[in-house]
């Protein structure tokens, strides 16, 4: 099953090479009256070992960029690369693969599977891949996420704090080249919120983990290293070091721009 | 609310597409067997509704066996003074005889009936009065002389044959000529198959079918004025009325009318039974589609209840839609069962029942009952749940994960025990009671015990999907076992649809296995010849001239024949053989349990122990019974027990002709090789002889046992040919199932495809579970069926049936068979599962 050729993604030289990079990227949905650019001509580097947040408006292409930078989507034109591999290159099988072993997702809601213990839904990609469980390592995340009691219970059976959590341990746990995440916190209060963004925060920081993140959020973009905003399919700002005031204050600069 | 419902309806289209699949598919079931049905009877009616003359005149026939119209006794035959002595009696107008006799046979190039090994081979006299002919005249003009006949229209077609065309004809008697005649007409007889019918003017008729002199019938047609009752009422006052008797045109067509739906009786009765499978299982399909809607629903009434909507709204919103649906599907389904109903009536013509067709009847009561089984059980479907689901607070709807509630699967499971204690109770009484009434309390059973199963299925699911789980390893299996058991329900429903047909096929052949299994020993055990010679399957008399051209062969030591006729007593009928008892018991190891066969001899006969018993006959007892030609009194020298095709009286040649069986005709022939003869020279040469008698076979005991082997193969075929039908109609539902559970598991699918699901995984997670599906029924549907098979064989023991065989093969055959239908159902359902897009499923509401 995973025996096919999968092109892997080389080992990072720097802290802050780039683990995924776009050139170009454009999406356009529809055609004629419907036609929307979604992403126009997107250039952007996303560095090793760093946690990137995507900001922006409503609309403005946020998880367009994440689903076309995780191969989830095609793309009209230019190129995304994971590490050194050129997505475009890559037949249905191949990207699914390349997710499987080098992508870890978290969506803003259902990220489990109903069916599963929680444990078996944090193994689910190591065993569709026919891959032996890390068992150290999975022993880590799950202490990381502090889930250890709660491991046999089904999604239902959990908070909506715990599932977000038992999400990121599932995207952590085969040690992906990236993660993947979509307003990962949208749906939570503010405490189980900032635990989710405290467990992704410390894994950059104790494992080089590299984690891009859209929120809508300005304290939560505030965990980040760096924040990318967006703003009608086109990268218009970045902010290193960014702080929850400076993340607010930009994006009112924008609302005010746009109006 | 029409509009909200119409809109509904049309916002889902993959799940209406589903649901009206389900309600025209069940409702084409249940039409198409009642069309199918009617259509045969009205046609059989139809060919009856001519009256064969205003009067006939006939032997009597004690034991009402004749029919001309392919019973298998042949016609009794009277001398053709009778219509000179007809023709004199007040109020006839004109007096003529008629003939008609099985056994001319159209033959083809290989000197095999152009009919088929199965359809009766009629001839008949031709009728001068075309007014009162039941064959009206297609094409050329009527036969006249030695060397012409008139073929019915379907057996030209089958000959390949046309007016002024040669075909080639054995007759019953001369058969030393398979002599070429030549077409003059074509005829309708209202009638596509089963029969083959040859006629001829009269004189040739007699010569070549029951003898110069000899007639069946006196047709007559009474002078203006008199009515055919009187004119009846006179002739059988001028008649021997031991001897003859006079029937009007009315009651005789009825007689024969009655006759032909006797004989059909039985393939009614089983169409009926498959007509309520039929009701059944398109319910249970309906049904269950629409619970499976339903949960997914839930939300939606809930968020209308949350909205503001009131129960009783969203209840009439429910009904709104499931009529609209449920009209529309069921009008579908009406028009699919009459295809369906044609398909039917290909499937008896490829099997060789072929059956008068000339009819199409869709009477009200079908598109009535199509209705109701559509209509009602969509609303109930729709409506059950979807009230339970606005009973509950909308915020608990809402969070609902579509568990049923508690207390209805426990219902279930009470409703499931108690229907089985009831189904035990009735083996309890199958197995105590005597046979007659024990095969029908099995039957009884039967249904219960498939009922109550249905109901416990849910409850059998779990731990069966866990353990047929066990070989799946790995994250696809795994997911596959745990979404088959998500919902125990839905598993079993799907399967029990299944499991109805797979038990009842199963019942079948455990109880043909047995039958046959009980043929074989009893052959083994009791039958001493080397050949039978003689026509199968009805075994018509043939020209006992053959007898002495055989029993010459070089090769052959002891040889006899049989000769049989047919005799009642109450409600018994039963055969009168006559044999030689000095020979015949090397032939058939009669076990005679009290005389001897030696003492059979005038009005002296051997009975079997079975008829003695009914009828409280001891050796040396009178027996008062009733032959074809009339009462005699038979004194019971010996009791024998039935063996093979031996029941009844046996007694000596000059009896059994005074009993009514033709005379100068042979049933069968038994012959024994000689010491250190050659069974396949003898075989050669007696071959050679039937040459001249195309309707007489050759057969050892491996072909006897072949032969019934064949027969019951044949008759399995067909049944399963029908139930066919309810499997494919199960396998459609497995279909439906799976395409609902995918539709509602898009969210779940696509998840599965993001985080590294291959395609090729998606896919054969859905065959897995689609796979357990099917052998999970296959198996519960083997099970039942061995069951009730073995109680069937045991209520029948004493019957005869005394040998148990279960066909292990062809029963893991079956559960194959689940399998692979289980796979094939899910092809369908797992491409579209493995083509969902990915972002559009997550992003699914
Ligand atoms: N499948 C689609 N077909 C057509 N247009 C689409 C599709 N998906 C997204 N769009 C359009 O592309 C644009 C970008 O959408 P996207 O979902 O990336 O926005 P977003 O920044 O994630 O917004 P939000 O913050 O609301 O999630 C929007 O204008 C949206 O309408
Ligand atoms: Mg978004």
């Amino acid at each position: 099953m995973s025996d096919a050729p999968v092109p892997q993604p080389p080992a990072d030289e720097s802290p802050v090479a780039a683990a995924v990079s776009a050139q170009g990227l454009t999406k356009i949905y529809g055609e004629g009256d419907t036609r929307v650019v979604a992403l126009d001509a997107v250039d952007c580097e996303i560095g090793a070992g760093q946690f990137t947040a995507v900001m922006g408006p409503s609309g403005s292409g946020k998880s367009t960029l994440m689903h076309c930078l995780a191969g989830l989507d095609s793309i009209t034109s230019g190129e995304v690369y994971i590490g050194n591999v050129a997505l475009s290159q890559l037949n249905d099988a191949q990207l699914t693969r390349l997710r499987r072993q080098s992508i870890g997702f978290v969506f803003q809601a259902f990220n489990l599977i109903p069916t599963l213990t929680a444990r078996e839904n944090i193994t689910l990609p190591m065993d569709i891949a026919g891959k032996k469980v890390d068992q150290e390592w999975f022993d880590t995340v799950v202490q990381k996420v502090g889930l250890g009691d709660r491991l046999t219970h089904k999604p239902t059976e959990l908070s909506g704090g715990q599932q977000q959590r038992v999400a990121c341990a599932r995207a952590l746990a085969s040690r992906p080249h990236v993660v993947f995440a979509d307003e990962p916190t949208g749906n939570l209060d503010s405490r189980s919120g900032a635990e989710v963004l405290e467990f992704l925060r410390r894994s950059v920081d104790e494992y080089d983990q590299t984690v891009v993140m859209v929120t809508h959020d300005p304290v939560a973009a505030a965990y980040a290293d760096r924040v990318l905003f967006l703003a009608d399919g086109l990268i218009v700002d970045e902010m290193a070091e960014p702080t929850a005031d400076r993340v607010l204050q930009r994006m009112i600069a924008f609302e005010v721009a746009r109006s | 609310m029409i509009r909200t419902a119409t809109r509904n309806l049309l916002a889902h289209k993959l799940r209406l597409v589903l649901t009206l699949l389900a309600i025209t598919l069940g409702v084409s079931f249940v039409v198409g067997t009642y069309v199918f049905t009617d259509s045969l009877n009205k046609s059989l009616a139809q060919l009856f509704d001519t009256e064969p003359a205003d009067v006939v005149v006939q032997p009597v026939d004690s034991a009402e066996t004749s029919g001309g119209g392919g019973g298998q006794a042949p016609a009794l035959t009277m001398p053709d003074s009778i219509i000179k002595q007809v023709a004199e009696v007040n109020g006839v107008s004109s007096a003529i005889g008629s003939v008609n006799q099985v056994g001319a046979i159209v033959l083809n190039d290989e000197d095999e009936s152009v009919g088929g090994p199965n359809s009766t081979p009629l001839g008949v006299s031709w009728e001068p009065n075309q007014d009162t002919s039941q064959a009206t005249l297609l094409a050329g003009s009527a036969p006249k002389g030695n060397d012409q006949v008139a073929l019915d229209s379907t057996t030209a077609d089958k000959a390949n044959v046309s007016v002024g065309d040669t075909v080639r004809i054995s007759t019953p008697l001369k058969t030393d000529a398979k002599k070429e005649w030549q077409v003059t007409a074509v005829v309708d007889i209202g009638l596509s198959g089963g029969v083959t019918v040859v006629l001829f003017d009269l004189p040739t008729a007699q010569k070549y079918l029951v003898g110069e002199g000899l007639i069946n019938q006196v047709l007559v047609t009474v002078s203006d004025g008199s009515t055919p009752s009187d004119v009846a009422t006179a002739i059988n006052n001028s008649l021997d009325s031991n001897k003859y008797t006079a029937i009007t045109g009315q009651e005789a067509s009825d007689q024969q009318e009655q006759q032909i739906t006797d004989s059909l009786g039985f393939l009614n009765t089983f169409l009926l039974i498959f007509a309520l499978v039929a009701v059944f299982v398109s319910a249970f399909l309906i049904f269950n589609t629409f619970s499976m809607l339903v949960a997914q629903r839930t939300r939606e009434i809930a968020l209308m209840r949350a909205v503001g909507a009131s129960r009783r709204q969203i209840q009439s919103g429910v009904v709104t839609e499931a009529l609209l649906l449920s009209v529309v599907a069921s009008t579908l389904g009406i028009l699919l069962g009459i295809g369906l109903a044609f398909g039917l009536r290909a499937l008896f013509d490829l099997f060789g029942l072929q059956l008068p067709s000339s009819q199409f009847e869709l009477a009200p009561r079908t598109i009535i009952v199509a209705y109701a089984v559509g209509i009602v059980v969509t609303v109930a479907a729709a409506w059950i749940p979807a009230n339970r689901a606005s009973a509950v607070p909308p915020i608990a709807a809402l969070r609902a994960e579509s568990s049923p509630p508690k207390a209805t699967l426990t219902r279930r499971l009470w409703l499931g025990v108690a229907t089985w204690v009831l189904a035990l109770l009735f083996i309890y009484l199958g197995l105590t009671n005597g046979t007659e009434t024990g095969v029908a309390w099995i039957g009884l059973s039967a249904v219960f015990g498939i009922i109550g199963t249905i109901a416990l299925t849910p409850f059998l699911a779990a731990p069966a999907l866990s353990v047929m789980g066990l070989p799946f390893r790995g994250a696809v299996g795994r997911l596959a076992v745990q979404n088959s058991k998500r919902s125990p329900r839905r598993t079993a429903a799907t399967a029990s649809a299944l499991m109805i047909g797979v038990s009842l096929m199963s019942i079948m052949v455990v109880f043909a296995s047995s039958f046959t299994a009980t043929a074989d020993q009893a052959i083994d055990e009791a039958y001493g010849a080397d050949f039978t010679l003689g026509s199968p399957p009805q075994y018509q008399p043939f020209d006992s001239a053959l007898y002495g051209q055989v029993n010459g062969i070089d090769g052959v030591g002891e040889s006899t024949f049989i000769r049989a006729t047919t005799g009642t007593k109450g409600q018994s009928t039963f055969p009168g053989y006559g044999i030689d008892p000095s020979v015949m018991p090397s032939m058939i190891n009669f076990e005679v349990t009290e005389g001897s066969l030696a003492a059979i001899g005038p009005q002296k006969a051997a009975v079997d122990t079975d008829l003695a018993e009914t009828n409280g006959w001891k050796v040396g007892d009178k027996a008062n019974v009733t032959w074809r030609t009339g009462q005699s009194e038979v004194e019971v020298v010996a009791l024998y027990e039935p063996v093979l095709v031996f029941t009844g009286f046996l007694t000596d040649f000059a009896t059994v002709r005074d009993w009514g069986a033709p005379a100068g005709q042979d049933t069968a022939i038994y012959l024994k090789l000689a010491e250190g003869a050659d069974a396949e020279q003898v075989r050669t040469d007696v071959k050679t002889v039937l040459d001249k008698y195309p309707a007489v076979g050759i057969q050892d005991q491996a072909q006897i046992k072949a032969d019934i082997q064949d027969q019951i193969n044949q008759l399995l075929r067909f049944i399963f040919a029908l139930l066919g039908l309810a499997i494919i109609i199960a396998v459609l539902g497995i279909v439906n199932t799976l395409l609902l559970s995918v539709v509602e598991r898009t969210r779940e699918l696509g998840l599965l495809r993001a985080i590294g699901g291959l395609r090729s995984q998606v896919r054969r997670m859905i065959v897995l579970e689609a796979l357990m599906l099917g052998v999970f029924g296959a198996i519960i549907g083997v099970v039942l069926g061995v069951i009730y098979g073995v109680l069937m064989q045991r209520s029948l023991e004493t019957e005869g049936l005394t040998t148990l065989a279960i066909p292990v093969i062809t029963l893991i055959v079956f559960i194959i068979a689940g399998a692979v239908a289980g796979m094939l159902a899910a092809i369908w359902p797992a491409t579209t599962a493995s083509r969902l897009n990915i972002l559009k499923a997550i992003s699914t509401e």
